[in-house]
């Protein structure tokens, strides 16, 4: 008991390399659960084509679905950065309550009632500022510039390229959380891509910016430093189709070109753009990731 | 020339029926739509038919009724279930009481004939 005792008195603050795992961890959580949202809304829009039976327990499990991964966005944004956390469910509210209730009836007659429910249930959760893409604006502009790179710099090591700060969150190379393992080779795959054609193009001029990588062997949270609003690129490329992501934002001003790779999903938010790219073949994901490379990262 | 089913679809969504009934007669079998299984099962009583495709959750007389009350009166019948979102698991529970498959919403009614192909051919080899 007095033990219990003085674990609960003696809470403390934790330590930073248990700080970057947390960020990283839940950042990666949050690109997840963007991946399933955007999933769902493509979901939705593929079955309006009409080659598709369902019925309007579909659309409403549709609906439902949406509303609760927005909720869970929100949540994983917020405890990355709680500060105006508030604001954040205030936007998912309002998005949950102008969900479409059914039965729904095509006023031309023309397409049936569950076809005319769906169409308003992907209105709903693919268009305007309440919406998907609009809750994901807002959420990674209230995210992206309190990921705040210089908090772990002290953890890292130096990647063997010029101007990148490295922390291997694998667990075998942080054994010792008072100790960061020794430089090694990069053993993140999405960062090895990156690097693998890294030529310093026109954003790295622009940027002036160096980077701080978490990496884990098939994950990788890429946050630049010196820019007001950050810019990041996180990759998961495991090979398999349904969690394979890549996820860039870039603010308004820090780079002059465009610096998306073929294939790439562009969403404006108010400080920059954001870019994604999923369901994609494993080749033309490691292509988008040397492209993202040989354009941000130096020599 | 192989012999063309008679295939009953119940399901309370109209659409479900409207939409698989021209689909499925494409292949020159015939096809009886239902929204309520009670009359869905008193049609049958009348006719046996070799497949019936029906959804699980219903008001009245759910699937899981109409497969047990179609096997106990033509066990050479091939039930396959419709399911929605919410019900894999009463769709499980529908193949250990011996519905020949399952395919779950939203489905293309190509899905639901391959489906249907395969329990023809079980037929046909009469296991």
């Amino acid at each position: 008991m007095l033990d219990l005792l003085k674990r609960v008195a003696g809470k403390r603050e934790a330590r930073p390399l248990t700080r970057a795992r947390l960020s990283f961890t839940r950042f990666r959580k949050l690109l997840e659960n963007t991946r399933a949202a955007l999933n769902l809304v493509e979901d939705g829009s593929e079955k309006l084509s009409g080659d598709y039976i369902f019925d309007n327990h579909y659309v409403a499990a549709l609906a439902d679905a949406v509303k609760e991964q927005a909720g869970r966005m929100v949540y994983d944004a917020v405890v990355l950065a709680p500060e105006g956390g508030q604001d954040l469910w205030e936007a998912r509210d309002e998005f949950a309550a102008a969900i479409p209730k059914g039965p729904f009836s095509d006023p031309a007659g023309v397409r049936e009632p569950e076809y005319a429910f769906l169409a308003e249930v992907v209105r709903w959760m693919s268009e305007g500022e309440s919406s998907i893409p609009g809750i994901m604006a807002k959420i990674y502009d209230h995210v992206i510039p309190k990921l705040a790179p210089e908090e772990f710099l002290a953890l890292a090591e130096n990647a063997g390229r010029g101007g990148i700060a490295l922390i291997d969150l694998w667990p075998k190379a942080a054994a010792d959380p008072a100790k960061p393992a020794a430089p090694s080779p990069v053993r993140s795959r999405p960062l090895s891509l990156m690097l693998m054609e890294g030529g310093g193009g026109a954003a790295r001029e622009a940027l002036e910016a160096s980077w701080l990588a978490l990496t884990e062997p098939e994950s990788l949270d890429l946050r630049g430093r010196g820019l007001p609003a950050g810019i990041v690129a996180a990759a998961t490329l495991g090979g398999s189709m349904d969690t394979d992501f890549i996820f860039v934002f870039v603010p308004h001003g820090a780079v002059s070109a465009d610096l998306f790779p073929p294939g790439f999903h562009r969403q404006k938010t108010g400080l920059g753009v954001m870019g994604w790219i999923y369901d994609a073949a494993h080749k033309d994901l490691e292509a988008a990731l040397a492209h993202l490379g040989k354009r941000v990262l130096p020599t | 020339m192989e012999q063309k089913l008679r295939i009953m679809v119940i399901d309370d969504e109209n659409i479900v029926g409207k939409r698989l009934k021209p689909a499925l007669e494409k292949g020159g079998d015939t096809v009886e739509t239902f929204e309520d299984g009670r009359k869905a099962l008193e049609r049958f009583g009348e006719a046996p038919f070799d497949i019936v495709v029906t959804d699980i959750r219903m008001d009245g007389i759910d699937g899981l009724e109409v497969l047990e009350q179609v096997l106990a009166r033509s066990s050479a019948t091939k039930v396959i279930i419709i399911t929605g979102y919410a019900t894999v698991e009463v769709a499980r529970e529908a193949l250990a009481k011996g519905a020949f498959d399952f395919i779950a919403k939203p489905f293309k009614p190509a899905d639901l004939r391959a489906v249907i192909e395969k329990a023809a051919a079980r037929i046909r080899s009469g296991k």
